[in-house]
């Protein structure tokens, strides 16, 4: 397998492809151990205990045009949002199947520093829920989608699936084209790649950009394949800009 | 041999067993057996009764499917 640069690596924050503002993301997952040692363990002993987990994103400040796409405007916003920002960041590149990092979560903190010789940047903070971040893979690439259709499906292989414990999904519809546009969007799993089922269908696509972060259920069997299927387009010359990840738990 | 004579046989083929019928409870995109054709869709609540046999016991397994019983 090949190794990847970070230059090639993209960032999604709700419904905005952030990659122009951005210079790149860390994502943590910690597991806090408990410690249990006693007079008689001979040694340091400990229990697993809580997890936490999120994204922290690096980028630059910009002036205040063109509202909407400022990278600063946009984490001042969602700063406030009550129901946490969602993040899909993927390292490698736009292609189908490869690595995609989830985090939905609130903002914990944002930073700006400026130096007189450099360009005055900022770093942005998210806790995730469930105390995590989700390491999943792309299922759509944010190209244009005009019709229904199925998306290249991306094997888990049977070393690693089925798995039963669910999974989490982040939808990010950065662009919206036609008159009247609207379309679903739905992951669907499979056992053979050829027949699939859906797992996640998310809420039906209109005239506005929008993001939507999906669970499911914890005991919930994802299959080995997994692919997007865009369905019900209709109005004139719809088009969506989809970017779409699966992460399984 | 005359007409009259001759014996008709008529070879009648054993009724086949009935297909079983399933109701999806998810949605359910699966090959159509006729070459060239775009994938069959069943919606959650669809009876169908033409799933790819290899498919039905994984799909009963993970609950998208479930037999109409007579």
């Amino acid at each position: 397998m090949p190794f990847v640069h970070g230059a090639k690596t993209r960032l999604y924050f709700n419904d905005q492809h952030i990659s122009g503002y951005a210079a790149g993301f860390t994502t943590t997952v910690n597991r806090n151990l408990a410690e249990t040692t006693n007079l008689l363990a001979g040694g340091t002993t400990s229990i697993p205990g809580f997890q936490e987990g999120g994204m922290t994103i690096d980028g630059f400040m910009t002036t205040q045009i063109p509202l909407g796409t400022n990278f600063t405007d946009l984490l001042r916003n969602a700063s406030v949002e009550e129901h946490g920002v969602l993040s899909t960041a993927i390292p490698g590149a736009l292609s189908v199947g490869y690595p995609a990092f989830i985090t939905m979560g609130d903002p914990t903190k944002y930073e700006f520093e400026s130096k007189v010789d450099d360009a005055v940047s900022v770093s942005y903070e998210i806790q995730g829920e469930d105390g995590t971040a989700d390491w999943g893979v792309l299922l759509a690439d944010g190209t244009a989608i005009t019709a229904d259709g199925e998306g290249d499906s991306v094997d888990a292989s049977a070393d690693f699936s089925p798995t039963t414990n669910g999974g989490v999904a982040s939808l990010h519809v950065t662009a919206v084209g036609g008159t009247s546009p609207t379309a679903t969007v739905t992951i669907q799993h499979s056992a053979d790649d050829s027949t699939y089922t859906d797992l996640v269908t998310f809420t039906a696509l209109a005239g506005d950009t929008t993001s939507e972060f999906k669970k499911v259920a914890p005991g919930t069997t994802v299959n080995r394949y997994l692919r997007a299927t865009f369905s019900d387009f209709s109005g004139t010359g719809a088009s969506y800009n989809i970017v779409l990840a699966f992460a399984r738990r | 041999m005359a007409d009259s004579d001759k014996v008709k046989v008529e070879l009648k083929k054993a009724d086949p067993e009935p297909k079983k019928r399933y109701k999806a409870l998810v949605g359910i995109n699966y090959p159509d057996p006729r070459p060239g054709k775009p994938e069959k869709r069943a919606n959650a609540g669809d009876e169908v009764n033409d799933l790819p046999k290899a498919a039905i016991p994984g799909l009963l397994d993970i609950k998208a499917i479930e037999e109409i019983k007579k």
